[in-house]
């Protein structure tokens, strides 16, 4: 899977999770830029994540996360093992 | 003193609640809660920066060093978020439509009863019909891996509770397939909830003690009690066993839902807003909108307990209680175990004094909620006002024991213990109740009403003004002020304070008339009737202000003023006798006898006590030289009042008058029989009966006035004639002397002595021989007997002329220089008299007399010092004579000792019990005191000697209504706030 279609696959899981038609993922995207993103659905949109790609991040991955770019780069690499 | 900053959510406000309700404040500690989540203001940042503990909230990041910027050196005590949102996989994403009103803040279907899935259904316009199946038959799992949610979730809560020190992830891991632990994400129930609170209670070194009461008392969480419905299938993959597709779960105080239906209304955003308006509302003043805006909402959600049971409030302080009852027992239907909807039940029966069901009804709260101590609180003060004070006081201590730190609690238990006499023990629960609560007004309102009831003024002085700094319109607490103030010796202060009052309340009559009174006492009698007057103009049909206003007239010698106050009395009444009859003896004091027969005749029209108007018509026939008619109406009184032995005495004078010496003495005798420890009785007896010749029986009775009072010179002088009767001029002598010594001011007994010792030297010279003479008796008393005639001729010019000449001659005489003070006085030369008084004194210092009328001069001239000094020297002389006591009464007085003025005229009263100005000054010093009951003892004592006196009727029935309608303080302070 290419990043561009990871990027793709993402932003229509982020539009779900957050009923917004409107979100266009970019690697300098961060929860701030995304109304709704928050503490308290962070954990549930990281599984959703790991549902949708068939993915499981590390404990320090999902630490280490503060944008998607950084969230694709986890995704494209654990796809590619 | 401790400041103590509790920083965070809905959890933390959860701690901040728990920490104030179960552990034990220290002194002057400050607490204060701060949201975190939102932006902290001015105040806040300082109360952070100048804490000493700061409590906050741990979330997924390290804690800064700082708190929001602000730099504390402040101890730091850390809380773990707690959340179950693994439960819940959609939540957090409030409703699209979802709005705050000024009755819901955070709208209806905020985030923690939010669903994300539905928000998507609702953003896509799928119908609510669909979108409700579409959900329901959506396996949660496959779209968000619940077991792996699971995982990271307690992943995160162990990290939140290692950097705080915490263990909440294993409570929630071992506990959350077998019981509801969380009620929504965020607000979890009792396990986690006393689990975290704990484990904080811990951490700030709360008692073990503290702790497990509220480990015990837990009954319920103290979060908000709205459940956010579980998804069927999240229920089925984590195999929760407490929830199923039927489980109803409750949103907000509308009622319970199913899975399907909350989401069915969550799709529609339904929501019951007149209930949640109306329940706001009822905490409002507006309580007719609320039960309009109720009956809106529970036509909509009949089911709703919480909505029944405001109504059930909202009715109560309408009035209507029957309606009341009826919503609180349709509430209690839907949740029966509800112990607030209970006690709330209670205490309208209460209100309708149904004493049975009320404490049925607060015992099943107590059933329901055995931890609460504000229940068995309510019933103690229930059966404390019921009369049943043991069990009142056994619930009090139960109370106590539930909430050791309960400032209310401590308070209902003084007042218990006050009840059962226990002062002691009610000033240590009063004084407990005010540490625990030092700006409580109603605490220390307690406690100083305690300390009044004392009469430990200094200690409540304080107290009450505590109460005053923090009310400062607070009537009832500034009367007890005032009244402290006043009992502590402090009458300016009291004065000052009672006109910072009036300012506020200008047309407070009854302030006014205390204001007058205080006048009164302060020797401003002009001051205190012109208030008074002002008082009568505010409120001209009063006729408390016009009885006062007789009574400070009467005080004051202004009979004009008096017979006013009484006319106006009696155009207010006109049925009352009461002022008919004073407005009789005032006239006939006037000798206005046409006016004084025809009140007394109106008096008799109305009801009015006949035996003092047959006196008053007695008074007026002796006057009037009718001794006839007076002997009739004193006979008639005597009828009427057999036990009255005064009107025996009375009646046996007329008779003697008229010569009817039988009458006057079978009269006599009665008055003895009725009392024949009346040494005057006694004495007048022995007159009448000398009058008939029987000297033997008239001696019998005047020595039995002799042994009744030994100090009456009168009694002895009237024996010493008897005496000389009966032809023992030896014995008579012996009497006439010692009626001299006891008043040797007294001329007429001086005279009668050099009589009888005349008589004796002519006809038992031997005798006379080993009587001492008395020295120079004849000579001084006849320049004294001289100067007396031409003051009673009424030339006291010459009287003094006569008296100033013999004080020239040697050696100088103590017996001139004390008449001619007197005669000094007549002439209005005050500073004359006050001289005489003084060389007289220099002369014989040891002549109580003197002293005394030297003291009685020296306080007129406003020197109530040196007053006090020389009565104290007669009372240390002679200190068995009832005036002398009773005169330094009115110098203490004057000095402002209340209370030693009081003793002083006990002193006199206990000396001659028989003396009705004595009891008439001690009551009015009572009075004064406060103390209406001795007032009307005292007085009721007078009354008991003198029973025609219409002054001391009229004053002890004012007394007595006094006594029986106390002015309420909270009708006072209801006056005042109108």
């Amino acid at each position: 899977m290419t990043e561009a279609q990871i990027y793709e696959q993402l932003t229509e899981l982020f539009r779900e999770i957050f009923s917004d038609d409107d979100i266009i993922l970019k690697p300098e995207t961060t929860a701030a830029d995304i109304d709704g993103w928050d503490s308290f659905n962070h954990i549930s949109i990281i599984v959703s994540v790991e549902t949708r790609f068939g993915i499981k991040m590390e404990t320090r991955e999902i630490e280490g996360l503060n944008n998607i770019g950084t969230l694709v780069a986890i995704i494209l690499k654990k796809l590619a093992k | 003193m401790a400041r103590l900053a509790f920083i965070g959510n809905c959890q933390i406000e959860a701690l901040y609640n728990l920490y104030r309700k179960y552990v034990e404040p220290k002194a002057d500690d400050i607490f204060r809660y701060i949201r975190s989540y939102e932006s902290i203001g001015h105040a806040d940042r300082e109360f952070i920066g100048e804490s000493d503990v700061v409590i906050e909230q741990v979330q997924d990041f390290r804690p800064k060093g700082d708190i929001a910027g602000i730099v504390t050196r402040a101890r730091r005590i850390f809380v773990p978020v707690v959340n179950a949102g693994f439960l819940w996989p959609y939540a957090g994403q409030p409703h699209p439509l979802n709005k705050g009103e000024w009755f819901i803040e955070g709208g209806p279907f905020g985030s923690e009863a939010s669903d994300a899935f539905l928000n998507r259904m609702i953003n896509r316009k799928v119908p609510a019909d669909e979108a409700v199946a579409r959900y329901r038959d959506t396996d949660v799992n496959r779209a968000m891996n619940l077991d792996r949610l699971l995982e990271l979730s307690l992943e995160k809560q162990r990290a939140r509770d290692e950097l705080a020190g915490f263990e909440i992830a294993d409570v929630i891991a071992q506990h959350f397939r077998d019981e509801p632990i969380f009620r929504t994400p965020y607000h979890p129930n009792v396990r986690v909830t006393m689990a975290l609170a704990t484990q904080f209670f811990e951490r700030m070194g709360v008692s073990i003690a503290d702790t497990e009461r509220m480990r015990a008392s837990m009954l319920i969480t103290p979060f908000p009690k709205e459940e956010l419905p579980l998804h069927p299938s999240v229920v089925e993959h984590f195999g929760l066993r407490y929830a199923n597709s039927q489980t109803r779960y409750r949103f907000l105080h509308e009622g319970a839902y199913t899975f399907e239906e909350y989401a069915e209304r969550y799709m529609r955003y339904e929501w019951n807003a007149a209930l949640h308006e109306g329940v706001a509302l009822a905490r409002t003043d507006d309580a007719t909108r609320a039960v309009v805006r109720l009956r809106d909402g529970l036509a909509i959600s009949p089911r709703s307990a919480q909505g029944h049971a405001t109504m059930g409030h909202v009715l109560h302080r309408l009035g209507d209680h029957q309606g009341a009852i009826a919503s609180l027992k349709t509430s209690l239907q839907i949740e029966p175990a509800n112990a607030q909807v209970c006690s709330a039940l209670a205490g309208v029966f209460t209100h309708l004094q149904l004493r049975d069901e009320a404490e049925a009804a607060i015992r099943e709260a107590m059933v329901f909620d055995p931890f609460e101590a504000h229940f068995p609180t309510l019933l103690s003060h229930w059966l404390r006002a019921w009369g049943r004070s043991a069990e009142a006081l056994a619930l009090a201590e139960r109370s106590i024991a539930l909430a050791p730190y309960s400032h209310g609690g401590y308070s209902e238990l003084g007042f218990c213990k006050e009840g059962a006499g226990d002062i002691l023990g009610a000033e240590a629960c009063f004084r407990r109740a005010a540490e625990l609560a030092p700006e409580d007004v109603g605490v220390l309102t307690h406690l100083a009403l305690l300390l009044s009831k004392q009469e430990r003024w200094l200690e409540a002085l304080p107290l009450w003004q505590r109460v005053l700094d923090q009310q400062p319109d607070n009537g009832h607490a500034r009367e007890h002020l005032i009244d402290a103030l006043r009992k502590s010796g402090s009458l300016p202060a009291a004065i000052a304070s009672m006109e910072a009052m009036l300012k506020r309340s200008p047309r407070d009559v009854g302030l006014l008339s205390r204001y007058s009174a205080y006048l009164l006492d302060d020797n401003r009698p002009t001051d205190a009737v012109i208030v008074l007057r002002t008082a009568t103009l505010i409120e001209p049909r009063n006729p408390k202000l016009y009885q006062e206003l007789v009574q400070l007239c009467q005080k004051t010698g202004d009979h004009a003023g008096v017979e006013a106050a009484l006319r106006q009395l009696m155009a207010i009444n006109p049925e009352e006798p009461g002022p008919v009859v004073q407005l009789g003896h005032l006239l006939a004091a006037q000798k206005r006898w046409t006016e004084m027969r025809a009140a007394v005749d109106t008096a008799l029209a109305l009801g009015g006590e006949p035996v003092g108007l047959l006196c008053l018509l007695a008074t007026m026939f002796q006057e009037t030289g009718d001794i006839e008619s007076a002997a009739t109406a004193l006979a008639q009184a005597v009828a009427a009042s057999p036990q009255n032995g005064d009107l025996h005495y009375q009646l046996s004078k007329a008779w003697h008058k008229l010569g009817r010496l039988r009458e006057a003495v079978a009269a006599a005798s009665a008055g003895v029989a009725v009392n024949p420890r009346n040494p005057h009785w006694q004495s007048n007896l022995g007159y009448m009966l000398s009058a008939t010749g029987d000297y033997d029986e008239a001696e019998k009775a005047l020595r039995a006035a002799v042994e009744v009072n030994p100090m009456g010179a009168g009694f002895r002088s009237a024996l010493a004639d008897i005496l000389l009767l009966k032809g023992d001029a030896a014995a008579a002598v012996i009497a006439a002397s010692e009626a001299v010594a006891l008043a040797p001011d007294q001329v007429h007994y001086r005279n009668r002595l050099a009589h009888m010792e005349r008589a004796l030297a002519r006809e038992e010279p031997m005798a006379a021989e080993r009587i001492p003479p008395t020295a120079r008796v004849e000579t001084v008393v006849s320049v004294i007997e001289q100067a007396r005639l031409l003051l009673d001729g009424g030339d006291a010019k010459a009287s003094h002329d006569l008296l100033a000449e013999a004080a020239q001659q040697e050696p100088p005489n103590g017996d001139v220089f004390y008449w001619l003070s007197h005669v000094c006085t007549v002439l209005n030369r005050a500073d004359e008299a006050l001289a005489a008084a003084q060389r007289a004194v220099d002369l014989q210092p040891t002549n109580p007399h003197w002293l005394v009328r030297l003291g009685d001069l020296q306080m007129n001239a406003g020197a109530p010092d040196a007053a006090e000094m020389h009565l104290r020297s007669a009372i240390t002389i002679k200190p068995d004579i009832g005036g002398f006591h009773d005169a330094l009464g009115r110098v203490l007085f004057r000095k402002g000792m209340l209370d030693q003025a009081i003793a002083a005229v006990r002193e006199a009263v206990r000396l001659d019990a028989e003396n009705i100005h004595f009891l008439e000054h001690l009551s009015q010093l009572l009075h004064t005191a406060g103390d209406t009951g001795g007032a009307i003892v005292a007085l009721e004592r007078a009354v008991q000697i003198k029973p025609e006196n219409s002054h001391f009727v009229a004053s002890l029935e004012r007394l007595r209504l006094r006594e029986m309608a106390p002015v309420e303080p909270s009708v006072a302070t209801a006056a005042i706030s109108s």
